[in-house]
């Protein structure tokens, strides 16, 4: 397929004709639109999801492993790229969308990320206000009123993401992970280690729980039918105090 | 296997046994307390072999007895006894 030729004027035409098969409701809701002509739209600027995946998504190991999905998700923001471009505003659709599918790909990664769902607007605050933090040098727990008005953030919002770092939702993490986050071959074949193998198990075999129950009872029983004057000797040849025991004949 | 004394990292000796008894009323010297333990211990092994479905003989009992190793398991059980016992007794709280 030769790749059609992408001029700025066309594309200005092109979107000023999507703008007119638009219909808005009252809050500004796309209810309608021709499809066929974002389609094609899309299809003339499917480079720049291309583009702006491989500028900022193709460093890390993650995202190589994401790619293909990182492309429909920049997709996706392409579409609601054309979707909200003002063609009359005078600004180049590229700088417009770039945004767009940043954001859409961001949001993908997002979810990825935690176990625990966390919801956007508050990831979106805990970012604002970690930049923020860092910014002015501060601490996290030192961020003061003035600073969440600069932002525009309420305190109730501030305890929620507060809330949200002390569950540590963002270190949950899947305990059959391999140790090796990179997709190794060996690693998909139970080869490479899970931190179920690396955690230890402190809770003892239920057989061996069952076994301990027996001779505790056992040992209890047996004790129980010696005299007093055993018991103490027994107990003390240990290091074991047995004035509670004498104590408690006593109130016999 | 054939050893003629066991010893036991901590806990007290005879003499210091016999005196706290002396002491709680149960007048003794050393050598009743050693007396009194190893029939103590003989006993309790003997129960407890019982309580588990598998009588022991007197020879067999003795040869346990004189087991370095089920001394120092008793060294852990009977503490847990002496938490049992005295769970209900408003004195020893």
């Amino acid at each position: 397929m030769t790749p059609k030729t992408n001029t700025n004027e066309e594309d200005i035409e092109l979107f000023k004709k999507y703008q007119t098969t638009k219909v808005l409701d009252e809050n500004g809701k796309l209810l309608k639109a021709d499809i066929r002509l974002r389609n094609d739209l899309a299809q003339r600027n499917a480079k720049l999801v291309t583009f702006v995946i491989n500028k900022f998504y193709s460093k890390k190991q993650k995202h190589k492993e994401l790619r293909s999905d990182l492309l429909q998700e920049g997709h996706l923001g392409l579409f609601d790229a054309i979707d909200g471009f003002k063609p009359e505003l005078g600004f180049k659709f590229s700088t417009y969308a770039t945004w767009w599918i940043r954001q859409s790909v961001n949001s993908y990664l997002l979810d990825q990320e935690p176990m625990l769902h966390i919801p956007s607007h508050i990831r979106t605050a805990r970012n604002k206000l970690f930049n923020l933090a860092k910014e002015r040098s501060t601490a996290f727990k030192d961020i003061g009123k003035d600073m969440l008005e600069e932002l525009g953030m309420t305190e109730k919002m501030f305890a929620s993401v507060t809330e949200a770092i002390k569950t540590k939702s963002w270190n949950v993490r899947s305990i059959d992970e391999p140790l090796n986050s990179s997709i190794d071959p060996h690693a998909l074949r139970g080869r490479d280690k899970t931190l179920r193998d690396i955690i230890p198990n402190n809770a003892l075999d239920i057989s061996v729980n069952i076994d301990n129950k027996r001779i505790r009872m056992a040992a209890k029983e047996a004790f129980a039918k010696l005299n007093l004057r055993e018991k103490c000797v027994l107990l003390e040849r240990y290091g074991v105090d047995c004035s509670k025991i004498v104590a408690k004949e006593n109130v016999k | 296997m054939n050893q003629k004394y066991i010893t036991i990292e901590e806990g007290e000796d005879y003499r210091t046994i016999a005196g706290k008894m002396t002491k709680l009323g149960y007048k003794m010297n050393h050598a009743t307390a050693r007396n009194i333990l190893l029939s103590g211990m003989r006993k309790f092994v003997m129960n407890m072999a019982e309580s588990l479905g598998r009588p022991l003989t007197d020879d067999e009992c003795n040869m346990l007895v004189m087991r370095q190793d089920i001394h120092e398991v008793l060294g852990d059980i009977l503490p847990l006894c002496i938490t049992e016992e005295t769970k209900s007794c408003p004195v020893a709280k």
